[in-house]
């Protein structure tokens, strides 16, 4: 693991078995601008989950425990610290899982998953 | 709200998120049982059975009583309770419970607002009858020392309704509490209902800690020093924060839309929709507490707010009545949310009146009177407003002699009589509390009074103001009336601005029953009015780049605009405070961010109006019909009136051709003879009314009969294309002048019958001005026509009409003589300033120097040219250069009819 490398996936303080394959922070569209032409951004960021493949079972899984904690309120992400100078994992409280989006299915397998998690306090 | 530097910089802290949380306060159920026996529609007096839940000890005043066919149920009605014993609750007046033997009977631990009726019953005797307050409740002269309405208290603020979390403090303070009778003192007796402290006797208690999830009761009790007691409630809901706990958490799914409030409105709405699989009880009424969690950058810390330390609470409102829609299919409630003040909009109020008096012995009294003290009164014993609602009253207190409300809702009844007598209203701040506000174009200095409480500057706003920019004002003259009220004595004043001469254009307003302090109070409000009317930028919306809890729509509070001009495209700079009109924030929920839109209006300080002189009102009303008279006479039978002969201008050859306004000459009046029915005569006669000056103003003369009593009342108003567009005054004369910025073309005249009964039977009026020019030595004015008589007005034409060191006008003189051949007959001035002659082959009737401004030349012929030649000033010394002018000269019929009509041109000296 190089320096400034460590953390894993994860929710609610447990290590995703299956780690994505790709992960990434959504841009966000600006407010508006202010009277000086300043761009005025929110703080809450969105991030994408994306994994190129998986087992429907394992998709079940992940479908699942969206369900589960869509009822239930917020749950803590770890995830990539936005903005830092390293790839540290940081954990966001209070955010929010989207239901799954799935790509189309190949043998017993799925393609493309994508899990969006939303009301990330960035700043 | 005035914050901080600190927070202030904080509150423009980027990125901003906000994070909102829905409560509905559910009042627990304290008592349980079911009506016992017969008890008939209207019934006061409700026995009950079968206690199933607590006891009537837990029954407080106030409370609410909910009828229903089932354990719970309020489908046959509510109502609030007065008080209760182990056998029967005693209710307020009511008329729409069927009640039922076995009816379910449900006491909430609620204190809904409600009008209280007062009662008037009449005696044995017939004929003297007994005022009642809450249906029984006697005025006791003697209850501590002196009566109810001696012994005032205060209104008490207990801060906002509140919701947290499990472990949150929820702060309490007392501010706001103020006592009506100065010199008194306050002892506070709080209670927090599943709080910790449980109580408290200070008038500040601070922090409360709540760590039971639950909905929660708040009493403050105000005891004054003089024995009265003031009594109010605030709801706390306390949930677990969600991922702590599955149950007791704050309403999940919702959405929010905007909550938007103006003063206009006199607070704000919002819409609702909860999504939550399982849908709440949701009752008309209910008591909503948004309330957020904030950070601006990297601090959580919320804004803004007016009840001390709950910034949290973001708004507060009750459940619109008639707007909960249920979508079963889809799982959706929604419903309207409002300020307490659309509540007081829907409970209708009793008509009462009360007196000022030093010592009051009946409930139509009320002690030393003033705005404050007459709207206590009204929401203490006509309402419930109080025990659930802060309220303060807020700007230059008045006495007033009479409070009268009509039968209208709890909120009109306090807005309608702070608009009419204070230029204010009655507005709900986002946490609910009742501002009534005297206005601030009532306060006698506007803009000190109210202080900008931040700068808005380019920063703060997203994209460009939307500026309003008036081109034309619209407003040319205000008259406002006012009443002063010492305690013993009253005095009426009137008042106009910009001053005897309307503005150009716009509409006339008035504004009548302030009360005031004074003439010079009336004066100040009247042109400070006049100018905000008319101010050049009068409103600017605007999207703000942050949330700006701080601002609110009560109380009023200005922000001070600085826009330079390369903010905009228009190149407009204005660095002026300005009024918080109306707020409507935003929820974006998918980004947490709120962002409010304002909408602004200016506020700007005028110059003080004029005086208007109110004209005594003679004994017996000035009616002096005589002779043992003892019914009113019959009228007159009008006179019938000649048509006006045709008039023929000439054009004297020798003249020069200035042009003039003039009024036409054919006018055939419409006569206004009669009552209040025949109200209005109408009289084409287009013709262009000049501009006033210090010393001129068109004006009509009436010879108007009147009849009847003090209230024969005429207004005259020239119209244009049947709008009216300027209104005459009445001076000490008896003219109707027009008091005119600039010329002012119209297209006749209305006299206006407005009260009484009375006659018109003819008018004349004039209206122009000949300017002569630099006469040297002598002018001659052509008057040519079809001439009854003619007065001739001389005086110094500087321009404009400005005085000439202290002098305005030289005397006059009339001819004497009827000589048409020498021209120069007649008597010479003092000074031998000017001549007035007149060639002509008619007979004069009489001539006559009225004084020193004018003189008259009566001249009874009929078809006859009259030249008027003025002798002028000499041409050294004092007068030397000055422009001498026929100032004004008109023609008097019987018909109003304008001289310079006749007037063709000036001619050559």
């Amino acid at each position: 693991m190089p320096a400034g490398y460590s953390g894993s996936y994860g929710f609610n303080g447990t290590k995703l078995t299956l780690q994505p394959s790709k992960g990434q922070w959504e841009s966000k569209d600006i407010l508006g601008r202010d009277g000086s032409g300043r761009a005025i951004y929110p703080s809450m960021g969105d991030f994408t989950l994306i994994w190129g493949i998986m087992s429907t079972s394992e998709f079940k899984q992940l479908n699942d425990y969206f369900l589960y904690v869509s009822n239930t309120g917020t749950i803590v992400s770890d995830l990539p610290k936005w903005g830092d100078v390293d790839y540290l994992f940081y954990s966001y409280s209070g955010t929010l899982l989207n239901r799954p989006s799935v790509g189309s299915y190949f043998s017993e397998y799925v393609e493309d998953v994508r899990l969006l998690i939303t009301n990330i306090r960035v700043s | 709200m005035q914050l901080t530097p600190a927070d202030l910089e904080l509150s423009r802290t980027h990125p901003q998120s906000t994070e909102l949380y829905l409560s509905i306060y559910k009042p627990r159920i304290v008592m349980s049982c079911l009506v016992s026996g017969s008890v008939p529609i209207g019934a006061m007096e409700i026995t009950y059975k079968s206690v199933s839940t607590g006891t009537y000890l837990n029954v407080e005043e106030g409370m609410t009583l909910l009828a229903g066919t089932t354990p719970g149920g309020r489908e046959q009605g509510k109502v609030r309770i007065r008080s209760a014993t182990s056998t029967r609750f005693n209710v307020a007046e009511n008329s729409d419970i069927d009640w039922e033997n076995t009816t379910h009977l449900s006491v909430l631990r609620h204190w809904e607002i409600w009008p209280k009726y007062p009662r008037i019953f009449l005696n044995s005797n017939s004929v003297d009858v007994t005022f009642y307050k809450d249906y029984d409740i006697e005025y006791d002269a003697q209850l501590f020392t002196e009566g109810q309405n001696s012994i005032l208290g205060a209104f008490p603020c207990a801060g906002t309704h509140r919701a947290g979390f499990v472990g949150d403090y929820l702060y309490y303070s007392s501010t706001g509490t103020v006592p009506l009778i100065t010199g008194t003192t306050q002892t506070y007796s709080w209670t927090f209902e599943g709080g910790t402290p449980s109580t408290s006797t200070s008038g500040t208690p601070g922090n409360v800690q709540y760590n039971t999830a639950g909905h929660y009761a708040t009493r403050l009790i105000v005891t004054n020093s003089n024995g009265a007691t003031d009594t109010t409630y605030r709801y706390v809901s306390i949930y677990n924060r969600p991922g702590n706990s599955s149950e007791n958490l704050p309403i999940q799914k919702w959405e929010i839309d905007t909550v938007s409030g103006s003063r206009d409105e006199g607070g704000y709405t919002a819409n609702i929709k909860i999504t939550d699989e399982s849908i709440p009880s949701i009752n008309d009424g209910d008591v909503v507490v948004i309330w957020s969690e904030d950070w601006y950058g990297n601090t959580k810390q919320s804004i803004g707010g007016n009840s001390p330390n709950n910034s949290k609470v973001f708004f507060v409102g009750h459940v619109k009545n008639n707007t909960i829609r249920y979508d079963y299919k889809s799982s959706v409630v929604e419903f309207q949310v409002a300020s307490v003040t659309d509540t007081m909009k829907e409970a209708e109020g009793f008509a009462i009146s009360v007196e000022s008096k030093s010592e009051p012995s009946a409930w139509t009294e009320l002690i030393d009177m003033d705005a404050r003290r007459a709207i206590y009164h009204y929401l203490k014993w006509h309402s419930t407003v109080l025990s659930s609602t802060d309220f303060e009253f807020v700007g230059d207190d008045q006495k007033v002699q009479f409070f009268d409300s009509d039968r209208e809702s709890l909120f009109d009844a306090i807005d309608n009589y702070m608009r009419t007598s204070l230029l204010g209203k009655l507005c709900a701040d986002r946490q609910g509390k009742l501002w009534a506000e005297v206005g601030a174009y009532g306060s006698t200095n506007p803009t000190g009074t109210f202080p900008p409480i931040q700068s808005i500057i380019k920063r703060d706003w997203i994209g460009e103001p939307d500026i309003e920019e008036r081109f034309i004002k619209p407003t040319s003259f205000i008259e406002m009336g006012g009443v002063s009220y010492d305690g013993s004595g009253f005095g009426a004043y009137l008042s106009q601005a910009p001053g005897n001469a309307p503005g150009t254009r716009g509409r006339v307003d008035n504004f009548t029953g302030l009360t005031v302090e004074g003439q010079a109070h009336l004066n100040e409000i009247t042109g400070h009015m006049f100018a905000n009317m008319n101010s050049q930028y009068p409103s600017i919306d605007l999207d703000l780049a942050g949330n700006y809890r701080q601002l609110d729509i009560a109380p009023q509070e200005t922000v001070r605009m600085d826009i330079s001009p390369v903010d905009t495209n228009r190149g407009i700079t204005i660095n002026s405070p300005y009024l918080i009109d109306s707020m409507t924030w935003k929820y974006d929920s998918k980004n947490k961010v709120m962002l409010p839109s304002a909408g602004l209006i200016s506020l700007v300080n005028g110059r003080a109006g004029e005086t208007v002189l109110i004209p005594e009102i003679p004994d017996e009303g000035g009616f002096d019909i005589g002779g043992g008279f003892g019914g009113f006479p019959s009228f007159p039978s009008a006179p019938s009136f000649p048509s006006p002969a045709p008039v023929v201008v000439e054009v004297l050859d020798d003249c020069n051709s200035l042009t003039f306004n003039k009024f036409p000459i054919n006018w055939t009046p419409t006569l206004l003879i009669g009552n209040t029915a025949t109200r209005i005569a109408s009289a084409p006669f287009p013709c262009t009314l000049r501009q006033s000056s210090p010393t001129f103003k068109s004006f009509i003369t009436l010879n108007a009969v009147y009849y009847g009593d003090a209230s024969t009342k005429f207004s005259v108003f020239a119209v244009n294309n049947g709008v009216r567009v300027a209104t005459a005054v009445r001076n000490n004369l008896g003219f109707w002048e027009f008091n005119l910025l600039s010329d002012l073309a119209v297209t006749g005249f209305e006299i206006e019958l407005e009260s009484g009964v009375g006659s018109i039977t003819s008018g004349y009026g004039y209206g122009d001005i000949i300017e002569t020019g630099d006469m040297g030595n002598n002018t001659t004015v052509c008057v040519t026509g079809n001439l009854y008589s003619i007065e001739a007005y001389t005086g110094y034409w500087a321009t404009p009409w400005a005085p000439y060191v202290g002098q305005k006008y030289y005397n006059c003189y009339t001819h004497s003589g009827n000589s048409p051949a020498n021209g120069g007959v007649g008597r010479s001035g003092i000074d031998g300033l000017f001549k007035l002659v007149y060639y002509g082959t008619g007979e004069e009737t009489y001539a006559e120097q009225v004084d020193y401004n004018y003189g008259r030349i009566y001249y009874t012929a009929v078809g006859n040219t009259i030249v008027l030649k003025i002798s002028g000033p000499p041409v050294s010394g004092n007068y030397y250069g000055m422009k001498w002018a026929l100032r004004n000269a008109y023609v008097r019929g019987r018909m109003i009819q304008l001289a310079t009509s006749y007037i063709s041109n000036v001619c050559a000296p």
